[in-house]
């Protein structure tokens, strides 16, 4: 059987036709598929690679600065260790001549700047007077651990003035403080 | 039109039907040959991938992934920290303030700070009206309160004005450095002062008629000139700025030139330089100003004071550059570039394929003729 030179063209270029659409293009798209997702995991992987050494990196800088990782540690400690608190509080009015007369936790709730870290404030009454008071506030700003005073009232019938002058602040007036002091732990 | 070309494509042979007919049946063996490139071709990658993702949950070996757990736990610690540091604010600033901004005349009996409001309430007493309207308006005049509300007064015994007055205060209070009084010549002029005092005393001392008060007193101001000279041996000159960011997403690390006392920061194209809050880490016992954390317009150079605790200064400027706007270069396949290849070696192979196939089939007619 002899088929017709015409007729054989026509067929061989649709059988063509029919492989190149149903069989090579989507071979060629599924290559194309691959080969970008080959690109993708190459670049995950080499990324990993760099990140993981760039972490070790990170990691022995950190070691090298231990001494500052300490002090955020004292700032921003794990656990709330109310009993270093209260001691602490205690001992700093004490080293300063105040005298605290109240002392308790009056709120606990999730800080406003990180969701991860806790604010607990106290409400604390000290007595004393009003140099006591600045030295006091000095030493909390400077402890290890954050401390902030949010609220200060303080009030007698006697009158007072707030200038630097010692004797004029000093004036043996005792007072009692009412301060809120606020600090951070993660738990 | 002449039709009859078609009929006499059955029964004439042109040679043309012939290259066409070995071109069509070269194509198809090029589309089969290249499909199975493409299926081989596949395969490989496929294993590549499956390569790559074995290897790609090997890395990091359990060491390194400590050291990660470590790495993120410190990462989180110190971004909590900054924040933290960044909204702290001191108290004792305050109290400082208003010791510096009360005049002489006005007495306070009752002081409180409220920080969520910054509010501060007081209640006290005046000399006389005058003396209360002047402190009122030092209050309302000052940068860093920004309403005087609640305004109560009236005159009481011995022609004293009692108030209670209530301040809204900037929370910038909370960073407020005081000026600093003392000039070089007034130390000089206060130590001159103190030397004759001295001389004076030693004088008296030699007369010998001074009372027990007197000497009392004397030994007193010797003993608190010691102590304020120790403490002025034990003040601290430091006073630089040690870190510098922009807090940005991602945040922005100035490059810090302690020499030169410039700070560079380079912010993406497209950032708002009118309102970007830094983060400043400098001397512990200095005080800067304008503070950290607070809002500051970048588009010219900012300068930032650092007061040691000896009262000395240092100025440093803050240069903000805005990076020119980078293109990203969107990687797509090589679609484009690799199809027109294909389809140009098709055709090559289909074309080479069918002259060699016209070639033959001319050869195998010759012979059959001659």
């Amino acid at each position: 059987m002899q088929l017709d030179r015409p007729i054989a063209i026509a067929i061989v270029l649709i059988i063509t036709v029919l492989l190149i659409v149903f069989l090579v293009s989507p071979e060629y798209k599924t290559f194309n598929r691959l080969r970008m997702e080959l690109g993708e995991k190459l670049a995950e992987y080499n990324a990993e690679f760099d990140y993981y050494a760039e972490v070790s990196k990170v990691y022995y800088e950190l070691k090298n600065r231990e001494e500052f990782l300490e002090k955020i540690d004292d700032a921003l400690p794990e656990n709330l260790d109310l009993g270093q608190i209260i001691y602490f509080l205690h001992k700093t009015s004490s080293e300063n001549g105040l005298i605290i007369k109240d002392l308790f936790l009056s709120k606990s709730s999730k800080s406003d700047v990180s969701k991860n870290i806790n604010d607990v404030i106290f409400s604390v009454d000290i007595m004393g007077d009003y140099s006591s008071l600045a030295g006091f506030l000095t030493s909390l700003e400077k402890s290890a651990r954050i401390f902030e005073v949010t609220n200060i009232s303080f009030g007698s019938d006697a009158l007072s003035r707030m200038v630097s002058t010692e004797n004029q602040l000093t004036a043996n007036q005792i007072y009692i403080f009412n301060l809120q002091i606020k600090t951070h732990s993660y738990q | 039109m002449d039709f009859s070309i078609f009929s006499q494509l059955n029964t004439k042979k042109f040679w043309w039907m012939d290259v066409l007919f070995y071109f069509a049946i070269s194509l198809l063996i090029a589309t089969v040959f290249c499909y199975v490139v493409f299926l081989i071709k596949n395969n490989i990658q496929r294993q590549e991938i499956e390569k790559t993702v074995v290897a790609l949950e090997s890395v990091g070996t359990s060491q390194q992934k400590e050291f990660e757990e470590t790495v993120l736990s410190y990462q989180k610690k110190i971004s909590d920290f900054k924040k933290i540091f960044a909204n702290h604010e001191f108290a004792s600033h305050v109290f400082t303030f208003m010791q510096d901004q009360t005049m002489p005349n006005v007495w306070f009996r009752r002081f409180g700070l409220e920080r969520k409001n910054n509010r501060v309430q007081l209640f006290g007493e005046a000399d006389d009206m005058e003396a209360f309207s002047r402190q009122v308006a030092y209050f309302e005049n000052n940068e860093y309160i920004n309403d005087v509300g609640t305004l109560n007064s009236t005159v009481g015994e011995l022609a004293r004005t009692q108030f209670n007055l209530q301040l809204d205060i900037d929370s910038k209070i909370f960073s407020y450095v005081p000026e600093p009084i003392e000039t070089e010549e007034e130390t000089e002029d206060e130590e001159s002062a103190e030397d004759d005092k001295e001389e004076t005393e030693e004088d008296d001392s030699k007369e010998g008629d001074i009372d027990e008060d007197t000497e009392q007193e004397s030994v007193t101001e010797d003993e608190e000139e010691i102590v304020d000279e120790e403490l002025i041996e034990a003040k601290d000159t430091e006073k630089e700025i040690t870190i510098f960011n922009l807090l940005l997403t991602p945040e922005v690390t100035g490059i810090i030139d302690q020499e030169t006392h410039t700070i560079a920061l380079d912010v993406p194209f497209g950032t708002d330089l009118t309102s970007i809050r830094p983060l400043i880490i400098y001397s512990y016992t200095a005080k800067m100003s304008p503070s950290s954390g607070v809002l500051q317009d970048f588009t010219n150079p900012v300068i930032y004071t650092v007061t040691a605790e000896d009262g000395s200064t240092q100025d440093y400027t803050a240069v903000v550059n805005v990076l020119p706007e980078v293109k990203q270069e969107v990687i797509e396949p090589e679609k484009k570039s690799i199809l027109p290849i294909i389809i140009f070696a098709l055709i090559f192979v289909a074309i080479i394929l069918s002259i060699i196939l016209f070639v033959w089939y001319k050869f195998k007619i010759k012979n059959k003729v001659f």
